[in-house]
């Protein structure tokens, strides 16, 4: 296991070269007048020119994908273009805070959502069964940045129970982490939900049921545990859409992630700073996918089987 | 061959049946025919010049009324026409990026779950590349270098989507490989494209269907992200996530600008989800007995 | 549990549903300042902006959002004022002793933050390394050498004869340094920005990229007229429209910059709140790319301002905060003068300026545009434009690439915004001169070589009547030639606290807040 994990760790170095240089060149594909984004609408074309030579932005694509690897091998995200400050620095100053906001976002979801997936399995077609599904279909259906202006109006605006933006304080929280979580917890819980059904159906449960295990201990022991695979896949994956879905949700409540540099940047087409966010961004993920993984060995032990 | 064919069909009708006994489904189904109707027959409903692009400037953000069902939107436009007329781009949208997403990313994971090892490894570590930029971001940049145009909509929100599915269908895959019937499969010598296709896929369909009803859902509303950011369908074509953007800064004045056509994408998704379930229990080959 | 867990998450549901069915009803902010602070103010005044802050380095930004912060932490030798005139500011009095020549004389007695005094080498050292910097370098071009005589005198010398050195003395980018600080911050590896520290009447406190940056007074800023009149100001960043007004509606913020213009109304109604309007120098316009046909011929020009309701555009981009506009440079700017020709809405005479240009028949082109209340003027145009059938699709894009492909000249029209600083020459120089055709900001590809000598002599004519004279012509010819269809020009709105005081708007967006106070 160990050294599975450890195999896991030194594959992050092609995946964060590969990610480098996909989106290197999807930025360098897209036309942009980087200069002239930094310098605004009323400098002088002279300057635009030295700036634009300044940065290196005139050499060819392959000359400075070049350039950022040897600085990216020494460890060097690079200097953003707008700000001249150091990539790195810019981003790990924001980055607990999204990373904050996802992580109590998928606590929200998690928590709320697998209970009822199973409540729902385990009384299919029941009252409690429709309820949680028609809201885990209107959370699906609700777009974050819809819901999030509903809740500002609502929690902010009326009842003035939480600040309708910034970052200071639990309070400030609430409304981000139930904008960011909503769609998570639906999938969550139809998934939960179908993955349950279609693990009761299955003949091993229908033998302990015959055996004569409590009803109790057949769901949460043996249903539960084989139901959760394809959920903590789902889980896994929806930490990434939670990243994603973090940059509208910073947006609307004004929340200083990196979501927000990270939109600022494309726009700007400030290469070095977008590559800086999406590597840190891809190495964070990466590792909750390896959790993944390795969860995956604890829960079925026909997966740990084969990492021996 | 003759009797394979005969035997698929029953299978086919089958699941048919089992489908039709299933209400709710069967409520999905209807709406999305209603909706399907509404995208060919725009024309005849609402004229497009006169009613979905036609500005009238003195009748805006007008609540709904008798002329104008859902009330007018901030160029004084009639709603109605533009949900009706939407309904052809939010379902072209969904449908082909799913589809894109789908295909690609089932084939991939397919092939990583079945083979394992060296297969498994080189795919799986090319979709962490995919999947380790978040799917928004992704389409994000893909749209803003390529554009903003219905076609790289769709071709964003597709391509972002594959890792989603070639991880999903590899977990399946692998969750359904070592069990008895794909081993009976081959041992009467059937080769591994036919066993993945034959005998695997359609055994992990219902997570495929339960995620690609979820993912036109998630289509349409990526399309409404991006335009919520500037990145959407171009102007004056109406888009359901378009609308629903540019009436958020009309939300606490004219609730009906992002009411409606949220609603829109609501009872589709609704619609798209029941069916989704229903084809899902009909699927399931477990309950053939 | 179970049921618990479920009655929580309908619980939130319903009520957040509820909530947003609630939002359309009138209710209006009751607001309240939470403890507002008493005279003297010791109570932070929050203001909400919506870009952050790109740098608090006065050398290494150009946008307006970090001028807020750098103009209160730094000063200026020379400010506008609120009569568009140019006075000193550390500056006690300057003289030109030639074309070519300003001797100034620098206030007695100014201090920096900490405490070391203002002298001439600073002047010198600030100017001459501002020269160096891409960003705002080009504002000195003209200058070749400071030189000082003592600590309160020193010279400017310039390599070209200049209209524009005194107004861009003013710019933020004009700030003054400190030697002796920021040559030790450099020599310890440091950024100016890491301990941005100025004579201005207010002190860095402290800064959240993204969210927030604080300033506090200087209780020793020089001149006691212009002095911190509330200990602290706390600029929040705060980017999603709705949520601005809403926090200055439920007493998050004191004082809102950036007034969203679907807000104005609601704020207007608001006892509690009060909005304050000005005129800016902002100008929005439309205009077609002369390089291409049918573009290059005046009367298709003609037609199409004779064929866009400005009106609409007005109303569907901005909500209707400004007015319809004729004009090339904003009514609030120095160098402005009402001697345009004006074409009103008349479809017919645009029918029959097209006919006789030949294309009564209409033609299909596009239009780029970079943001969305610019997508909604370009919507309006349109329509209006179909009526002639003529068919123009829209393209909406990042501003990057609005700029990069309307720089290449891709673009057979577009919508852009111009606001005018101080000096009339940065204005007219990058928008209708030939040599800047593209990427230097005339992105009309008008090339006139009359227009270009006008723009030349008024940059440097020392006469003050002949410079108004050549601006006269040129806003008369390029109206003549219909080079942009002028849209709006849109208000300028401040909205804050009804009891807050102090608010100095400034049409060029350089606004003081050193006066603000409960």
């Amino acid at each position: 296991m160990h050294k599975y994990v450890i195999k896991r760790l030194i594959m992050l170095i092609p995946v964060v070269i590969g990610v480098s240089f996909l989106v290197f060149f999807i930025m360098s594909l897209a036309p942009g007048d980087t200069a002239r984004t930094i310098l605004g609408e009323d400098a002088p074309i002279e300057a635009i020119e030295a700036l634009n030579e300044e940065l290196g932005l005139n050499d060819p694509v392959l000359i400075r994908y070049g350039r950022y690897m040897v600085g990216l091998a020494h460890g060097d995200l690079g200097t953003s273009y707008k700000s001249g400050r150091s990539v790195f620095t810019e981003v790990m100053s924001r980055f607990p805070d999204t990373l904050k906001l996802a992580f109590w976002g998928m606590i929200f979801a998690v928590v709320l959502s697998i209970p009822i997936g199973i409540i729902s399995a385990t009384k299919q077609y029941s009252l409690i069964d429709s309820v949680s599904m028609v809201f885990a279909l209107l959370g699906v259906a609700t777009p974050n940045f819809w819901l999030g202006l509903m809740l500002i109006i609502g929690f902010s605006l009326h009842l003035r129970w939480f600040p309708s933006g910034g970052s200071e304080g639990w309070k400030a929280l609430v409304l981000p982490v139930i904008t960011l979580g909503t769609g998570c917890m639906a999938n969550i819980t139809r998934t939960t939900r179908s993955s349950m059904l279609e693990v009761i159906r299955q003949d091993y449960i229908r033998t302990a049921k015959a055996k004569g295990v409590g009803y109790r201990s057949v769901i949460y022991k043996h249903a539960l545990k084989n139901a959760l695979i394809p959920v903590v896949t789902v889980i896994g994956l929806q930490f990434g859409s939670l990243l994603g879905g973090a940059v509208l949700t910073e947006a609307v409540f004004s929340w200083p992630g990196v979501g927000t540099y990270l939109v600022n940047s494309i726009k700007a087409k400030d290469t070095p700073a977008v590559l800086g966010c999406v590597i840190i961004f891809s190495i964070c993920f990466s590792i909750v996918n390896l959790c993944v993984d390795i969860l995956y060995a604890y829960i079925d032990p026909r997966i740990k089987s084969k990492y021996k | 061959m003759e009797n394979k064919k005969a035997k698929k069909r029953s299978m086919t009708m089958e699941v048919c049946q089992r489908l039709a006994r299933n209400k709710m489904a069967m409520l999905g189904l209807a709406i999305l025919v209603v909706l399907v109707l509404c995208a060919v027959f725009a024309d005849v409903i609402a004229d497009y010049e006169t009613k979905v692009v036609a500005q009238n400037i003195a009748n805006r953000l007008k609540g709904p009324s008798a002329e104008h069902w859902f009330g007018t939107d901030e160029f004084g436009r009639d709603i109605f026409a533009r949900i009706i007329h939407g309904s052809r781009v939010s379902l072209v949208v969904g449908l082909i990026s799913v589809s894109v997403s789908l295909i690609l990313g089932g084939i991939l994971g397919a092939f990583a779950g079945f083979y394992g090892g060296r297969v498994d490894n080189v795919i799986m570590r090319v979709m962490d590349i995919f999947l380790a930029v978040p799917s928004t971001l992704l389409a994000m940049t893909i749209v803003a270098a390529l554009g903003s145009s219905l076609v790289n909509v769709m071709l964003a929100i597709g391509v972002s989507g594959i890792p989603t599915y070639a991880r999903i269908v590899r977990a399946a895959v692998m969750s359904v490989k070592d069990q008895e019937f794909v081993e009976a499969s081959r041992a009467i010598g059937a080769t591994n494209v036919t066993t993945i296709f034959r005998e695997i896929i359609p055994n992990c369909l219902a997570p495929i269907i339960v995620q690609a009803t979820l993912s036109v859902a998630g289509a349409i509303l990526s399309t409404a992200s991006l335009s919520f950011i500037g990145l959407g369908v171009q102007p004056p074509d109406p888009e359901w996530g378009a609308m629903l953007s540019g009436g958020r800064n009309f939300l606490r004045d004219a609730v009906h600008l992002t009411l409606f056509p949220g609603l829109a994408i609501v009872i589709t998704i609704l619609a798209l989800n029941l069916l989704g379930d229903g084809l899902r229990d009909a699927l399931d080959p477990r309950l053939k007995q | 549990m179970r049921k618990v867990l479920c009655t929580i998450l309908a619980g939130v549901m319903t009520a957040s549903l509820l909530a947003g069915c609630g939002g359309g009803g009138s209710d209006q902010g009751n607001s309240t300042k939470g403890s507002s602070g008493e005279a003297g103010g010791s109570q932070a005044i929050n203001i909400g902006i919506n870009t952050d802050v790109s740098s608090l380095d006065p050398h290494n930004h150009n946008d307006t959002a970090s001028s807020y912060a750098t103009r209160h932490i730094y000063s200026n030798l020379v400010r506008l004022t609120d009569n568009n005139e140019f006075v000193g500011d550390l500056a006690e009095k300057w003289e030109f002793v030639d074309d070519m020549t300003v001797e100034f004389t620098l206030k007695e007695g100014v201090k920096f933050h900490d405490g070391t005094a203002l002298t001439a080498e600073d002047v010198k050292y600030s100017l001459e390394s501002q020269k160096e910097s891409p960003k705002v370098g080009h504002l000195v071009s003209m200058i070749e050498s400071v030189e000082v005589k003592d600590d309160t005198h020193f010279i400017i010398h310039m390599n070209t004869p200049s209209n524009a050195l005194i107004s861009s003395l003013n710019h933020s980018g004009c700030a003054i340094y400190s030697k002796a600080h920021v040559e030790k911050l450099l020599a310890d590896g440091k950024k100016i920005e890491d301990e941005p520290m100025g004579t201005g009447p207010y002190k860095f406190e402290n800064w959240t990229p993204g969210a927030s940056f604080t300033l506090v007074k200087n209780p020793d800023y020089f001149d006691p007229e212009r002095a911190a009149q509330n200990d602290k100001l706390t600029f929040k960043v705060i980017p999603e429209d709705s949520a601005r007004t809403i926090a200055l509606e439920n007493g998050e913020l004191d004082l809102l910059i950036d007034v969203p213009f679907t807000d104005a109304g609601k704020i207007r109604d608001n006892d509690k709140l009060a909005l304050d309007e000005y005129t800016s120098t902002h100008v929005e316009y439309f205009t077609v790319n002369q390089s291409k046909a049918p573009f290059d011929n005046v009367k298709v020009r003609q037609a199409l301002s004779h064929a866009i309701n400005k009106g609409d555009a007005l109303i569907a981009s901005i909500n209707g905060e400004g007015k319809v506009f004729d004009n090339y440079i904003g009514e609030a700017a120095i160098g402005y003068y009402d001697v345009v020709t004006k074409y009103d809405y008349d479809v017919e005479k645009a029918k029959a300026l097209l006919e006789e240009a030949g294309y009564g028949d209409g033609f299909t082109f596009n239009c780029y545009v970079s943001n969305a209340k610019r997508a909604n003027s370009a919507t309006v145009i349109q329509a209006n434009l179909a009526e002639l059938g003529i068919t123009m699709n829209i393209e909406q894009m990042e501003a990057s690439t609005f700029y990069e492909k309307t720089g290449n000249s891709e673009h057979d029209s577009c919508i852009a915004g111009w606001v005018a600083n101080a000096e009339p020459d940065n204005t007219y120089r990058p928008l209708f001169t030939s040599g800047n055709a593209g990427a230097g900001g005339n992105r009309s590809f008008y090339k006139n070589p009359e227009i270009d000598k006008l723009v030349d002599d008024a940059a440097t004519n020392s006469d003050k009547a002949a410079v108004q004279k050549d601006y006269e012509t040129i806003l008369k010819t390029l109206s003549d030639e219909a080079v942009w269809v002028p849209l709006y020009a849109q208000t300028g709105l401040i909205a804050r606290n009804a009891d807050l005081k102090g608010v100095n708007p400034s049409p060029i967006q350089m606004h003081d807040f050193y006066a603000l106070h409960y």
